[in-house]
């Protein structure tokens, strides 16, 4: 077995571009994991999963908009795995007493009737309406189609103003 | 497009909340510092790549004795121009044994390099390459500059105990961090002429990320000192350094499949959360509900344990179903990469051993699940 790998970069170098993606992106990817996973519990390690990967896997990106395409869709692959681990919450539950403060989760009339959406629902009004993002990145990011994304905002807006009495 | 009846609620305060949702500076300041520090962690102890392609019964006809190779990305380089002296045809019979393939498919999967570097007497030509968005197949012509033939005893499958040393690099440059499994063996094709072949085969990862293609991709090997691994010693039968660059520009064959399937392999339930097929082989990511922890990855040797259960989670079966009733199956035996935590996140190609024209195939079936195409 071989194995060779471009001359590793500096640890100023590692410092300064943690630094710059934390700085740019954590509170991103704490929005769009709360929003995925409807917690904050696990905000600190996806954040922590998704930036490792941007240092070590991403590709090189054309603008900061790719960039922050990469990000989002790598956070919401990371929500994804999370859930799908079988031991997500038994782990939860036996580390929560020792672990560091979690972000206080947003509190609100709205917030709420978001919140209690399907998860793909609210994922797609999270990403449209907060992050901007129009449809058809959207449904590139959750590998689903166009038609799809439309009918899932269409129907969170017909939920949302029926839960607001709008 | 908004309709009438289907206004956006107010969302103001949801996105004033959002807003508010922010990590404090004192987690971001102690996130950046852990994130250095694993960055640097990680160059000390890279991730475990997969590489089981000694052990990987692919039906290529040449490849079931070759060195398996394991890689991480460096740079690129510059080479010229030159003949070639394998073409895409020959290539694709050598690698598939077929020569009825249908030329539309052949000219789209393949194309001619014909880039070349001469070093101590000895040219290295890149001759041929074959691929799709994830795999990609070198043949490479080595020929003495002297017009007189190598002279090196086969073993018994045919293929010549032979390798570049081991600063040998392929690099994508684009594809950087993207770990890759894959093949490299020499033969010779005419033990007549002044040249020895050497095929290098390679599936990338795409970690999941479909967009990740290595078409339109600068390829850069860069080989140095040929060495003859005989019996009693190794020799250096070429010493020198080839750096040959060239575009991976066939075209973009792979299909997309639905994913999202649930399925077994090996007796474990798995679900298929990425699969794509192409004339030349099917690239699945997959989820598979078994806990991973390998013991061993510091010293890069697994134990028999773990090496069972990665053959295990990696060891796909596929069963093709063409439109005319015909089937044939494939089978992974070792090649990709598998992803530690409490589920088993994989992700392997699988050459067929034929070239498939994807309009003819009714559907594929993998560990017992049926997908229509």
């Amino acid at each position: 077995m071989r194995r060779s790998k471009q001359p590793a970069p500096s640890r100023t170098t590692l410092e300064a571009q943690a630094e710059r993606l934390v700085a740019t992106y954590s509170d991103m990817i704490l929005r769009l994991s709360y929003t995925y996973l409807g917690s904050t519990a696990d905000a600190e390690d996806i954040c922590q999963t998704v930036l490792l990967r941007v240092m070590t896997k991403a590709p090189e990106f054309n603008d900061p908009e790719h960039e922050r395409a990469w990000i989002i869709r790598t956070t919401a692959n990371a929500c994804k795995d999370l859930l799908r681990s079988s031991a997500r919450r038994t782990t939860v539950a036996l580390e929560a007493a020792g672990e560091p403060e979690a972000p206080a989760e947003p509190d609100g009339t709205v917030s709420d009737a978001v919140a209690r959406l399907p998860r793909d629902q609210r994922l797609a009004i999270h990403l449209h309406y907060f992050e901007g993002l129009p449809v058809a990145q959207i449904a590139r990011i959750t590998k689903a189609s166009e038609a799809a994304i439309n009918k899932r905002l269409s129907r969170a807006r017909q939920t949302l103003r029926i839960t607001l009495g709008a | 497009m908004t309709h009438a009846n289907d206004t956006t609620p107010n969302l103001k305060e949801y996105t004033d909340t959002m807003n508010d949702l922010q990590f404090s500076s004192g987690v971001k300041e102690r996130m950046a510092k852990r994130l250095a520090e694993a960055v640097l962690e990680a160059q000390e102890q890279p991730a475990l790549i997969v590489a089981a392609a000694s052990r990987r019964k692919r039906h290529l006809p040449l490849a079931a004795a070759v060195a398996a190779l394991a890689l991480a990305l460096g740079l690129g380089g510059v080479a010229y121009a030159a003949g070639g002296l394998m073409n895409v045809p020959q290539f694709v019979n050598h690698l598939f044994g077929t020569d009825d393939a249908k030329v539309e498919i052949v000219e789209s999967i393949g194309r001619p390099v014909g880039v070349a570097q001469s070093s101590g007497g000895v040219t290295v030509s890149a001759d041929a390459i074959i691929g799709d968005k994830t795999n990609v197949a070198v043949i490479f012509s080595i020929s003495k500059d002297d017009g007189t033939p190598f002279e090196f005893e086969t073993l018994e499958n045919g293929l010549i105990p032979m390798a570049f040393s081991e600063d040998f690099e392929v690099s994508l440059p684009l594809f950087g961090g993207y770990g890759a499994t894959g093949s490299s063996y020499f033969y010779d094709e005419d033990p007549s002429d002044n040249a020895i072949q050497l095929v290098e085969t390679r599936s990338y990862e795409s970690d999941g990320d479909s967009d990740i293609s290595l078409i339109g991709r600068m390829l850069t090997v860069h080989f140095s000192d040929l060495t003859y691994y005989g019996e009693s010693e190794n020799v250096v039968v070429a010493p020198g350094s080839w750096k040959l660059s060239f575009p991976l520009n066939y075209e973009d064959t792979s299909r997309a499949l639905e994913a999202g399937q649930n399925f077994e392999v090996n007796g474990m339930p798995a679900t298929i959360d990425q699969l794509s097929i192409s004339p030349i082989a099917l690239h699945m990511s997959y989820t598979v509900d078994q806990s991973v922890g390998w013991t061993t990855r510091e010293s890069g040797k697994l134990s028999d344990k773990d090496s069972t259960l990665m053959d295990s989670l990696l060891g796909i079966e596929a069963s093709v179903t063409m439109k005319d009733g015909t089937t044939f199956d494939v089978a992974n035996s070792g090649g990709g990469r598998i992803g530690e935590g409490n589920m088993a996140s994989c992700e392997t190609s699988i050459f067929w051993n034929r070239i498939i024209d994807l309009d003819e195939v009714e559907s594929i079936t993998i560990g017992g699940t049926t997908i229509e195409l």
